[in-house]
């Protein structure tokens, strides 16, 4: 495969969308410096060199959005560029893309290093996102039991790096590695708005030349499985428990059961008429919040709720319960409304870009062409008897709690 | 009937609004190129209005009650009106905040359907002693996850020694013993008093005639005629505050904090206008381009943006800005030194203009998505304008009118401290 640049027209929306995803597979120690060249990305250039610069150039643009994060698509973490400039009037981008090339091209570097007062000050802003992830407790609960489901490989890696690892990391390393991304590195260009397509394309050809059509393998890599459940416990003077439970199942984006596992999803947890919201909270009044969500490319589900300490095992039973018995609720009526449900949340992609363009990288990563009819028509065409076929696969791995006292909850 | 129906040709942008004639506004926004629909009901009537005068008679709610309705008016005699929305493939939600209470839900087809279902849940409120009881426990597990976010806590401390008698220092859910206290009885006396079709409005946008919908709705609410004459009571509120700095401690790893200028008269119930003015003042003052973040950000004393919000309703205002960092006085220091800094030297024209243009581009992004713009109309609404005209209250913006605004509050004396930090 090789990649290459999806550029198209759309005067549906106010603005247009650039978006270049740097894919990698990085080990526990690159994955702390692909989050520490996003935030050095996120700040300055060459040509922008402080923060106060780079702000108003952005600001000048009609008020850009502008951000460099680390998202994790199953094992590839990405290095995600995203800008969103005002696009009424058909444009050929040039002042944003310039804006994007100097980042990319021209960092703030002196002597084969990046700027030591840059450097260091965005070493110490990761250190402090890193040091106070908890005080997010739901994202919080959600990192940590994927880091225990995947003993903090690929996947299991959080993406905001590693607190002794960033430390560790110099300047000189980093350029290092910032080189070795830009000639290693596969570039996906997707950009979209009411744009002249042949203007922005040429703009890219010429000026993006050398991380064009870059080839590459996607190695192939099977789910582990592991025969038992695993209870982690943390300790935490909250009022409230958070829970976190982790299931695997194998299937993944692109699969033929993917289909049927987002149904199974949406009759879980996936809605304010789901089984677990119906048997915990309205039934039991045990919680507030209680839902599960896919992460597709790895096929894993985590089901959420925040629960009093003294009620974990019995949401825990509730939820596995609920599982074991799922297919005796599975009436033709409930079976048909979550397969309407999620043929609403696929047409709903279209009436947002960054869904839209998502929905495109996705396509990249799988090597797939998915379009959204192809998910609508999939949908209506899924058997009741498909679902049922895959709860079986449906594996308890994880259970992630944090709340105080934990001595009184483990007995 | 005849709309009044706006458009703005830049942003390819119009409305129509009708008047029912029980008195309740319709905001329709056409999108004819998008795929969903959403549609809002918003009831006037938040956490703040507590005690309230009916035939001279005073009547004293409990903390929470409004927010106690929004959860139990989906309940009705043949069930969960939730369950109702999802069968018909919409997905619905409420949420309650100090001045207002909002039901809205977004769907592909069947509109009128759920548009029916939405009005029909409002217009008939089914209570019952089982019904509220068996919700306490859920509204205590709400209330519960809200104490352990430093966030929250942290702004409701900043309002607690910035009001006395204000009920916007009280949390919008009450608290776990107001709300046991609260009975079936309670909840239907502030459905009947508030839950008016003067007091309230819709609002939908999507792909629809507007005509045909108008018509739709009107008849729905042909029996909805409810009326009645209720004020709201404040005690008398000082202008001043009660202390200047409150520290609490919670289990986090770094400190929060909210920097709040309690604001005058001039500013309560404050217009589209003014609102805007003064956002765009504290970006120009404390935005991610001033001055004043370039120094907090190059000493690290700041390490991501400030979050800055102003909030108006009746007979309160103040400016809220928040974030987390070690030396929170420090940061409390600067900012009355840039207020005062402006108050004395003005604002940099070029800085205006800059700033302006983004927050109108903001704007206009804002118009990308139904949601937002069905959200965005809600709060217009309580200003009784809308999306066309509030953009151009926005280009109406001037240096000079900032100028002015400055003037009329954010004196060092008004301001106060909330800080919440890590036990030791």
């Amino acid at each position: 495969m090789k990649n290459t640049a999806q550029i198209f027209k759309s005067d549906k929306f106010k603005t247009a969308i650039i978006s270049i995803a740097i894919r990698t597979k990085p080990d526990f120690y690159d994955a702390s410096k692909n989050a520490l060249l996003a935030k050095v990305f996120s700040v300055s250039s060459n040509d922008y060199k402080t923060k106060q610069d780079f702000t108003e150039k952005l600001e000048d643009m009609n008020g850009a959005v502008y951000d460099v994060s680390v998202i994790k698509k199953g094992d590839e973490h990405i290095i995600l560029f995203f800008m969103e400039v005002l696009c009424i009037k058909e444009s050929s981008l040039k002042e944003p893309l310039e804006f994007i090339k100097s980042v990319l091209y021209n960092p703030f570097v002196c002597k084969n290093a990046f700027d030591k007062n840059m450097f260091e000050r965005e070493k110490r802003r990761l250190l402090n996102e890193i040091k106070t992830k908890r005080d997010k407790l739901s994202e919080y609960v959600v990192d940590r039991c994927i880091e225990e489901m995947y003993d903090k490989k690929g996947f299991g890696i959080n993406s905001k790096g590693d607190y002794d690892v960033v430390s560790n990391i110099t300047s000189e390393e980093l350029f290092e590695y910032y080189k070795y991304i830009m000639e290693n590195g596969i570039f996906e260009f997707i950009i979209s708005g009411n744009i002249n397509v042949e203007d922005v394309k040429d703009y890219i050809r010429y000026n993006f030349t050398d991380i064009l059509y870059r080839d590459y393998k996607n190695k192939c890599e099977y789910e582990e499985f592991y025969n038992d459940e695993k209870e982690v416990f943390e300790n935490a003077d909250i009022k409230q428990g958070k829970l976190c439970v982790g299931f695997k199942t194998g299937i993944c984006l692109g699969d033929d059961e993917y289909i049927p596992l987002i149904i199974f999803n949406e009759i879980l947890g996936g809605s304010p008429n789901s089984l677990l919201f119906l048997n915990a909270r309205e039934k039991e009044g045990l919680c507030y919040y209680i839902n599960s969500y896919v992460y597709k490319f790895k096929g894993v589900i985590i089901v959420q709720a925040g629960i009093d300490k003294n009620e974990y095992s019995k949401t825990l039973n509730i939820i596995k319960e609920t599982i074991k018995n799922i297919k005796n609720e599975i009436s033709d009526d409930v079976f048909e409304n979550a397969k309407s449900n999620i043929i609403k949340m696929y047409k709903d992609i279209e009436d947002s870009m960054p869904s839209v363009c998502d929905n495109i990288l996705n396509n990249i990563l799988i090597e797939k062409n998915i379009t959204i009819e192809d998910y609508i028509s999939a949908i209506e065409k899924c058997k009741k008897d498909d679902v049922l076929s895959i709860i079986e696969k449906v594996k308890l791995d994880t259970i992630y709690f944090i709340s105080s006292d934990k001595e009184e909850v483990v007995k | 009937m005849i709309p009044v129906s706006k458009k703005n040709e830049v942003l390819k942008e119009s409305i129509s609004i009708y008047t029912l004639e029980n008195g309740m506004k319709c905001y329709l926004i056409p999108k004819k190129d998008y795929i969903s629909n959403e549609c809002a009901i918003v009831v006037f009537y938040g956490a703040n209005d507590i005690s309230f005068k009916i035939d001279d008679e005073i009547y004293n709610s409990n903390l929470g009650t409004a927010h106690f309705i929004e959860h139990k008016l989906f309940a009705k005699p043949e069930g969960d009106v939730f369950s109702l929305f999802a069968k018909q493939n919409a997905e619905a939600n409420a949420f309650t905040d100090f001045g207002k209470t909002v039901y809205y839900f977004t769907c592909n087809d069947n509109l009128k359907e759920n548009l029916k279902t939405l009005i029909y849940m409002v217009k008939k409120p089914y209570f019952t002693n089982e019904n509220v009881n068996s919700e306490k426990d859920i509204i205590k597990q709400e209330i519960t996850m809200y104490e352990d976010n430093p966030d929250w806590c942290c702004y409701y401390n900043m309002l607690n020694i910035m009001y006395n008698n204000h009920p916007i220092k009280n949390k919008i859910a009450g608290n776990c013993e107001s709300v046991e206290k609260i009975d079936e009885k309670m909840l239907y006396k502030c459905y009947n008093s508030f839950y008016v079709p003067s007091n309230m409005a819709l609002v939908c946008a999507g792909n629809f005639n507007e005509n045909d919908i108008f018509e739709f709705i009107k008849n729905e609410f042909s029996d909805f005629n409810n009326k009645n004459e209720c004020s709201v009571i404040y005690k008398n509120e000082e202008s001043n505050i009660i202390e200047k700095y409150i520290e609490a401690k919670m289990d986090i790893k770094e400190s929060f904090f909210n920097i709040g200028y309690k604001l005058p008269k001039y500013f309560f119930k404050s217009d589209i206008k003014k609102s805007f003015a003064i956002k765009i003042l504290s970006d120009i003052l404390f935005g991610e381009s001033s001055n004043f973040y370039k120094k907090m950000y190059e000493k690290g004393i700041l390490k991501e943006p400030l979050g800055m919000d102003f909030i108006s309703g009746k007979e309160f205002a103040f400016l809220v800005i928040t974030g987390q960092c070690l030396f929170a006085e420090d940061v409390a220091e600067y900012i009355i030194y840039e207020f005062e800094k402006a108050k004395k030297e003005g604002i940099m024209s070029a800085v205006f203009d800059r700033i302006k243009k983004k927050h109108c581009s903001r704007f206009i992004r804002g118009l990308n998505s139904i949601d937002a713009e069905v959200m965005a109309q809600i709060e217009f609404a309580t200003k009784n304008t809308d999306i066309i005209d509030a953009y151009d209250s926005l280009m109406e913006i001037d240096i000079d009118y900032i100028k002015d605004i400055i003037t009329k509050g954010f004196f060092s004396k008004d301001m106060v401290l909330s800080v919440v930090k890590p036990k030791e």
